[in-house]
């Protein structure tokens, strides 16, 4: 195969434009999805594996090595999932935030901290592999524009609990507790945040 | 279509992996029903991967990226037929890991508790959360019980009514603590739906975190 052959030269250098640096993700995930090209990978593991121990390192600062076992695993599973990713459903981003999200929790369950009798696999990924209807895809791209423009114009308060819950992986109980705030106001600073972000769909958008 | 939907700061945690399984078991079998649920969900998910790339980066040794691509030889072909498509299952996907070889709920080994009232316990936290199937039949009653902990249920098959309303297929339906009722089923079919019940315990120490969101 031609691909497997593919000099490192050929690493593709990533845009810091969002929405270049979208396209150009999706193009590199179809070469390695349909060529199973590993240059193609290479630069996906360029671009995510920092982003990958970024997000361990959020949750459990310091564990260095976990963050490494993190990236390791995810990049592998991007090589053998490649298959079911829908770039006509999500960005390249939201693909890898939702691996890393269920390595994150399958850790976890490892480690006693959820129920060990229940299968996560088959919570998020039977489900989300199946993806929004044509005209919720259609709005796609659009949704994920307003929530990356949006997440600039958010007020501090709010777009540090999203990290907190998000990155950090805090209940909103604990980001309470860590900013020193009733519950009740990160609740509604989450609550602002998303309906800024249009997160919540209107009812208009039922079809 | 369901008319009666998890909060979203349930959803919220669900997208960004902080909620239990137990809990996370519940938003899967609603929104596999509910698209509008589901698209939120691929929202938060959005949402995720916007956080997720806008991380400042923490670099990576090159020895990581050798150990990766050398492994990528190793793995095993990919499998590009997706699982059976299972069209006659009537179970919701995320049960299906209980029963892999039942096709409807009907069918399953039920533990009979009352003359109307079947129940097939799924798993149980750690923190006493418990997770269950339960079947009423048509037009069956349960006896009336308040609940000492928060209790979500999620109806598969079927509908009930109760003091506060009608419930079908599809809903999710939140109760807190001190909610008193008493579920009847339509006459029409049994009633199956999937319950959550958090244990009636104190809340305190480790897990304190995990139960406190739910509290209002």
């Amino acid at each position: 195969m031609m691909a497997s052959l593919a000099p490192r030269s050929e690493k593709m250098q990533i845009s810091s434009h969002a929405p270049e640096r979208n396209e150009q993700l999706k193009q590199l995930m179809n070469r390695v999805s349909v060529d199973r090209d590993k240059a193609a990978f290479e630069s996906l593991f360029d671009h995510f594996a920092p982003l990958l121990r970024s997000y361990s390192l959020a949750r459990e600062p310091g564990a260095t090595l976990l963050a490494d076992e993190l990236a390791q695993e995810v990049m592998i599973k991007l090589w053998n999932k490649s298959h079911t990713y829908k770039p006509e459903v999500a960005a390249v981003s939201t693909w890898v935030f939702t691996l890393a999200r269920n390595c994150r929790i399958d850790y976890l369950r490892r480690n006693g901290r959820y129920s060990s009798e229940i299968d996560p696999t088959d919570i998020f990924n039977n489900i989300e592999d199946e993806g929004p209807d044509p005209f919720q895809a259609a709005q796609q791209k659009k949704a994920e524009e307003t929530v990356r423009e949006g997440l600039k114009q958010l007020p501090i308060e709010q777009s540090q609990v999203l990290a907190k819950v998000y990155l950090e992986g805090k209940s909103h109980q604990e980001t309470a507790d860590e900013l020193v705030l009733p519950l009740g106001t990160v609740k509604s600073r989450v609550r602002l945040a998303l309906q800024k972000l249009e997160v919540m769909l209107k009812r208009s958008n039922d079809g | 279509m369901a008319s009666y939907h998890p909060p979203l700061e349930l959803l919220t945690a669900y997208a960004s992996g902080t909620l239990p399984l137990s809990h996370s078991l519940g938003i899967a079998a609603h929104i596999e029903c509910c698209p509008k649920c589901a698209a939120t969900v691929q929202r938060l998910n959005q949402l995720g991967g916007s956080l997720f790339d806008q991380q400042k980066p923490s670099e990576c040794s090159i020895q990581l990226k050798e150990t990766v691509l050398a492994q990528l030889d190793e793995q095993a072909p990919v499998e590009t037929s997706e699982d059976i498509p299972a069209v006659d299952v009537k179970i919701a996907k995320a049960l299906r890991q209980f029963f892999p070889e039942a096709k409807d709920y009907e069918s399953l080994n039920w533990n009979r508790l009352s003359p109307s009232l079947k129940m097939i316990n799924l798993a149980t936290e750690s923190n006493g959360t418990k997770v269950d199937l339960i079947r009423i039949k048509a037009g069956g009653k349960v006896a009336s019980h308040t609940h000492t902990g928060n209790e979500y249920t999620i109806i598969l098959e079927g509908s009930f009514s109760d003091e506060s309303g009608v419930y079908k297929e599809g809903d999710f339906i939140a109760r807190n603590g001190r909610h008193h009722h008493r579920p009847v089923a339509t006459e029409d079919r049994p009633c199956v739906c999937l319950a959550i019940t958090e244990a009636p315990i104190q809340f305190t120490g480790f897990f304190t975190r995990w139960l406190n969101p739910f509290i209002r």
